[in-house]
């Protein structure tokens, strides 16, 4: 596992697995790539609440856990215009 | 008595020493420290989230605030709160980050004020009994000079170091080393012997230039690349005790970063908890200086015990001259 995949999302065969899943289900491979990582920051979420803000020292490999900032996935991670899209595509189909 | 338990005897010994330096560090920080303040009371003004922000962190309206800052502002970082401070500093030692200019100057009339103040504080230690302020000073006021012209020389290895030999070891060899790894953990361990390597290339210099200082208070030495090379010299016929100092001092450091890192305190709320964190980092700091005063004590101690004249400094001590009207009576 790289450092980009640990700081980004899952385990890689996780995400392959999870992502042909979805592919199958919805035939489109970048669609299907937005729904994973949307589904695998749900589980994220579900699995590690509380989450703080983090910041990595000496070129990335010293991780430092700042507990006095809570940081929440759909303001702090940016990842509420994921859920937006979720939701503009199941009013579609 | 060993060097290094003798080199406390001597700071202990010198209390006005450490309170002088504690109030440098103190003087030199603080208007840094206070800088900020005005950005930071414009941005909230009288809002309901400057509430929040005396409360606890609002990194909602941190990032917003981070978004505008310029100049000192832009230090203004999570990086500030408790032990990451400490990971920070070190970590921009290692890792190339270019000081913002009020910082830049700040930090160099800090290491003004150390070269100032080096001369009367080895001085102190090597006498190994009060010389009082006239003497300090009239010892500092002494070797101002000659540590600037050290300094200098200092400054152009130290130079080599962080421009050329970090860019190599760090942006070459560890890039080259580490490209195409399988595995993440291999590329750790090549991380920290290049941090190894520049470690021990730093605290090389440290120790020679240190010595060097050592030997031109003790020995009154006038010439600075002569106090340099009789360091070497020092350094090379003894290294079973020269290299064990330096590893008890490094390790005493490194024990003190250890008990920081444990009950360094969080970002708090204002009243009470905020004034307890101050006063916890200032404990931190006062130790730090305490370590390093300790270096230069120890490395004192061991010198002159080398040399078998413990207490020895070839120069006379200043005296206050009387004043007129007492030759008067």
């Amino acid at each position: 596992m790289t450092l980009s995949e640990v700081e980004g999302s899952g385990h890689p065969e996780q995400r392959r697995g999870v992502r042909v899943w979805w592919t199958a289900l919805l035939v489109t491979t970048a669609v299907a790539e937005g729904i994973n990582q949307f589904s695998e920051a749900r589980a994220d979420e579900a699995a590690f609440t509380p989450n703080y803000f983090v910041r990595r020292y000496f070129g990335g490999f010293i991780p430092w856990v700042f507990r006095d900032i809570p940081v929440t996935r759909q303001i702090d991670e940016g990842l509420a215009w994921l859920q937006d899209a979720l939701l503009t595509y199941a009013s579609l189909v | 008595m060993h060097p290094w338990s003798d080199g406390w005897t001597r700071v202990f010994a010198a209390p006005a020493v450490i309170a002088g330096v504690f109030v440098v560090t103190l003087l030199a920080a603080l208007p840094l420290a206070l800088s900020p303040r005005t950005a930071l009371q414009d941005h909230l003004g009288a809002s309901l989230t400057a509430g929040d922000a005396a409360d606890a962190v609002s990194y909602d309206w941190w990032q917003e605030f981070a978004s505008q800052a310029t100049g000192i502002g832009t230090t203004f970082t999570p990086s500030i709160i408790g032990f990451a401070t400490t990971l920070d500093s070190v970590s921009a030692l290692l890792v190339k980050r270019v000081l913002i200019t009020p910082i830049a100057w700040a930090l160099g009339a800090y290491v003004a004020a150390w070269i100032f103040l080096s001369g009367g504080i080895l001085d102190r230690y090597a006498r190994g009994r009060r010389i009082g302020a006239h003497g300090f000073f009239a010892a500092s006021g002494t070797f101002f000079f000659r540590f600037l012209r050290l300094g200098i020389l200092a400054g152009a290895v130290y130079g080599f170091l962080f421009v050329y030999v970090r860019e190599w070891l760090f942006t070459k060899w560890y890039v080259n080393a580490t490209r195409d790894l399988p595995v993440e953990h291999i590329a750790f361990y090549w991380r920290l012997l290049m941090y190894g390597i520049f470690g021990a290339l730093l605290a090389f210099t440290t120790t020679v230039i240190d010595y060097a200082k050592v030997r031109a208070v003790v020995e009154d030495r006038r010439s600075m690349i002569g106090a340099v090379v009789a360091a070497l010299r020092f350094i090379v016929r003894n290294p079973g005790r020269v290299a064990p100092l330096y590893a008890m001092n490094a390790a005493t450091f490194l024990i003190v970063v250890a008990a920081w890192a444990l009950v360094a305190p969080g970002a708090g709320g204002a009243g009470l908890s905020m004034w307890a964190g101050v006063m916890a980092a200032q404990c931190y700091v006062l130790a730090r200086l305490m370590v390093k005063l300790q270096f230069m004590a120890s490395e004192t101690a061991l010198f002159q015990r080398s040399l078998a004249h413990a207490g020895y400094v070839a120069a006379p001590a200043a005296r206050r001259s009387e004043p007129p009207v007492v030759e008067a009576l």
